[in-house]
């Protein structure tokens, strides 16, 4: 038999793909554990959840200390003694924080988790944010700054969030270097007292979970009564939108966001778009890939996708091109988004967004941690199993007439900011 | 630790295949190795290992589109490139594994070049060197640095390349003499994992990959970096926001035993917040606002590198002799049980926290069979335990030293 190398060989559709759902346990105080058991290695991710982002302090760059620094010291050890205790057994802390949320993860091998999750316990309770530790990070981080406000990325970020909510809006403000000398070790424990330590909303644990695991847990996690702080109400309504150029000279490349403040995966919209952004600009063989990268070689990479926070969501085009092309590049960009208004999308491509963005689903949820993840995500709505089969139904049964519908609804030129930022072109 | 299991089979044309058996995952992936990277190009034409992977994805004897397929397909890709190897890599639904071989095999089979495509991929690659190394602080620090350490071994240039010049310079001849030589089944190691059978396996290899030539396995003749006798500086002025101070010195390859020594001692210096560069000269003395120590992980004799950013209101030469100080440290002092005890649990933990992932674990085992035995991936282990505080020490004695130091300063700019 000859090998017809130029047809493609028959291959499947995803039609169901499962997302495992947590076991949730209750602590004896009530707390709420999420169990992810599965896995081949001895690991485990312990992560506490806290409704403690950015947005719900109304001092800038508060929130984000306070979680950095909760592992500068506690009433029982020294900063030094904790990282000493945390990479003896090879474990890890980190902590993570966006707008709404914000959390402090353990990773850990299970033969030694009756001592990572010690510390872990500590310094989510007891952290004292001495001062000369809360000098030393916050200094390092106005250095981080310094060196951050060289990229053009980072000044056209900074510049299309306040473009999208304002600079005075939780979502939409950012620090500059002299508010890191405003933040004072009142303002960590205070933060830590009402958002932290009473702001944590339940337990994530993910991997091969033993049979100690949740006696471990309960017996750091479940004896002390739990207090629920009340969640800060933000309204997530975007200004005028507006079109910004932040000059850096001399830049070789500059930055370009393109977007709009649109609405949260709540939205019954939300799917829909971002399908549209991921055919405009989500995957590798997109429309603004093809064009401006592939076919114009403006660029190293574009890309596009909806973010969705707790109480807004929006739509970000975002690239770095050369600063020569920076007119050409943004016209393209108009172009392929006047195109999805104008016409229709080929079935085939469709077809291919779909199977694409299927394929990328399954990836992300490929292992305990990732799954973990995805139901982080979920539980900031309070979606449960629900909404996992809402997307890939809603995904699988839309039609080009329905994404050239959104496309006529939502990106009309007038309502997008534009933002650039490096050279004057 | 887990080990990985695998079986291995070699097709006629000399391509080497590798299974990995996990059944815990609905994905699987395949992975290609090829043996070639930066350090097997013309010093007159570098950058050209990497602009070639670019090219790889513009379409081949009888494909057209890469990506459009294997989309269809719901699966994802990418590849990566460097000093040593270029790598390239798909996941998808397991139900859909015979793509990957139809498009893998293709590619190995016949490219179809086009002038256009080599002219967007050229700019390409010119927009990745200004976004990764020009337009960032320090992003040309290894351009910098490689070619001060290495005098005569290709390591002297880093896989984007010396300059745009080289890359705007590369003509269709060079690419396809470039893809005749390097890009031959001879030359790679597939890794395919996931939950799939060794007959499977086989019977797809055989069909999409075994009618491929042959070809000749390319000699490798590089010439070896003569032994340092000289401390090297450089010093440039740059726009970036704080003063940085990088000093190298050369080390032995990733196959050697010392291997493991080295990778030790950059964790001891710098591997978590309990380090010791990280305690003595991030927090307590505030000399750097932030430090790190690491090797590359090349295969041939390579470098292991500590960095830094210097505080403000601190000196380069101050910088520079905290360091020194701390290397000595090693030279005089032996390693404590427990601290030598904490890198070893910190590599064990790292070991699983990376072999979660299916695709490092392909990578892994593509990489190992490159360059001996695929089951080597499984013998490292024992090798970090089998490190002694005495090693270290002497290490750090005979290599940790000014005439083995090549220093790269960045002064700012007033």
């Amino acid at each position: 038999m000859i090998l017809d190398r130029k047809k493609q060989p028959e291959f499947g559709r995803i039609e169901d793909i499962n997302l495992q759902e947590p076991k949730v346990v209750h602590l004896d105080n009530g707390m709420p554990v999420l169990c992810i058991d599965a896995g081949t290695q001895n690991i485990l991710k312990v992560e506490l959840v806290f409704e403690a982002g950015t947005a719900t302090a109304d001092k800038i760059l508060v929130a984000s200390t306070a979680v950095k620094t909760l592992t500068e010291g506690t009433s029982k050890h020294n900063s030094k003694e904790i990282a000493e205790a945390v990479d003896f057994y090879g474990a890890y802390l980190q902590n993570e924080i966006n707008h709404d949320e914000s959390s402090i993860c353990l990773y850990s091998l299970n033969k030694h988790l009756d001592k990572t999750l010690a510390t872990l316990a500590e310094v989510y309770a007891a952290p004292v944010y001495p001062q000369h530790e809360l000098d030393t990070v916050l200094k390092k981080s106005q250095q981080e700054m310094l060196v951050n406000k060289e990229k053009v990325s980072y000044l056209g970020a900074k510049a299309f969030s306040s473009a999208l909510y304002g600079k005075d809006h939780h979502y939409g403000r950012s620090a500059e270097i002299e508010d890191y000398d405003k933040i004072t070790r009142q303002d960590l424990v205070d933060f830590h007292t009402s958002k932290i330590k009473n702001g944590i909303k339940y337990i994530l644990v993910a991997g091969k979970l033993g049979d100690e695991t949740i006696s471990n847990l309960n017996s750091f996690f479940g004896s002390e009564e739990r207090i629920q702080s009340i969640p800060v109400a933000i309204d997530g309504a975007g200004i005028e939108p507006s079109t910004i150029h932040v000059t850096k000279e001399n830049a070789v490349q500059n930055s370009i966001k393109i977007g709009r403040v649109m609405f949260n995966h709540t939205h019954p919209d939300f799917i829909g778009m971002r399908v549209l952004s991921t055919v405009l600009g989500g995957y590798f063989g997109s429309r603004l890939m093809t064009n401006i990268r592939e076919d114009k070689g403006y660029t190293y990479g574009i890309g596009a996708g909806m973010i969705s926070t707790k109480n807004s969501g929006y739509l970000s085009i975002s690239t770095e091109v050369g600063a020569d092309v920076c007119q050409s590049a943004l016209d393209e960009i108009h172009i392929e988004i006047e195109r999805l208004r104008n016409s229709l999308i080929p079935s085939s491509e469709l077809e291919l967004v779909k199977n694409y963005m299927l394929g990328s689903i399954l990836k992300s949820i490929d292992g305990p941690f990732d799954v973990a993840s995805k139901w982080k995500g979920y539980m900031k709505y309070g979606f449960g199993i629900d909404a996992h089969y809402d997307l890939i139904q809603q995904i699988k049964n839309i039609t080009p007439e329905r994404l050239k519908s959104l496309a006529n609804t939502y990106l009309q030129r007038k309502d997008l900011v534009q933002v650039t930022a490096g050279a004057n072109f | 630790m887990g080990k990985i299991d695998f079986e291995k089979f070699e097709l006629n044309n000399g391509l080497k295949v590798i299974v990995h058996h996990d059944t815990s995952t609905p994905l699987v992936c395949l992975n290609i190795m090829y043996d070639v990277g930066s350090r097997d190009e013309d010093s007159e034409r570098t950058g050209f290992a990497h602009l070639f992977e670019h090219l790889m994805f513009g379409g081949s004897a009888n494909i057209p589109s890469y990506d459009s397929p294997l989309q269809t397909a719901g699966g994802s890709n990418n590849a990566f490139t460097s000093t040593d190897i270029t790598n390239y890599y798909i996941t998808l639904p397991k139900e859909n594994l015979e793509t990957a071989f139809w498009l893998e095999s293709d590619r190995m089979l016949n490219l179809a070049f086009s002038e256009k495509s080599l002219e967007v991929q050229r700019n390409v690659v010119i927009e990745e060197f200004r976004q990764r190394y020009l337009n960032q602080p320090y992003g040309d620090a290894w351009l910098l640095m490689r070619p001060m350490a290495f005098k005569v071994h290709p390591y002297n240039w880093a896989t984007i390349g010396k300059e745009e010049k080289h890359i705007e310079e590369a003509t269709m001849a060079d690419v396809r003499a470039f893809y005749k030589k390097h890009y031959r089944p001879k030359n790679a190691v597939m890794v395919v994992a996931g939950n799939v059978t060794t007959e499977e396996v086989k019977e797809l290899s055989e069909k999409w990959f075994e009618p491929i030539d042959k070809g000749e396995k390319p000699e490798r003749n590089l010439p070896e970096e003569p032994v340092q006798s000289e401390a090297r500086r450089l010093e440039v002025e740059r726009d970036v926001p704080l003063n940085a101070v990088y000093i190298s010195f050369h080390m032995c390859g990733k196959m050697h035993d010392d291997f493991f020594k080295w990778d030790l001692i950059s964790d001891l210096l710098a591997g978590g917040n309990s380090s010791r560069l990280q305690q003595k000269l991030v927090k307590e003395n505030r000399i750097f606002t932030s430090i790190n120590a690491f090797i590359m992980g090349e295969t041939d004799p390579s470098l292991f590198t500590v960095a830094g950013h210097i505080s403000p209101d601190k000196t380069v030469a101050e910088a520079e002799e905290a360091i020194w100080a701390e290397l000595e440290l090693f030279k005089t002092e032996k390693v404590g049980k427990t601290e030598l005890e904490k890198v070893k649990n910190q590599v064990e933990a790292n070991h699983e926290f990376a072999e979660m992932a299916l695709l490092n674990r392909a990578i892994g085992l593509a990489y190992h069979e490159l360059k001996g035995d695929a089951n080597d991936i499984n013998t490292e282990m024992e090798k970090y335990h089998a490190v002694t505080a005495k090693d270290v020490q002497k290490i750090a004695s005979e290599y940790l030293t000014k005439s083995n130091s090549s220093t790269l300063v960045y002064n700012r700019k007033a």
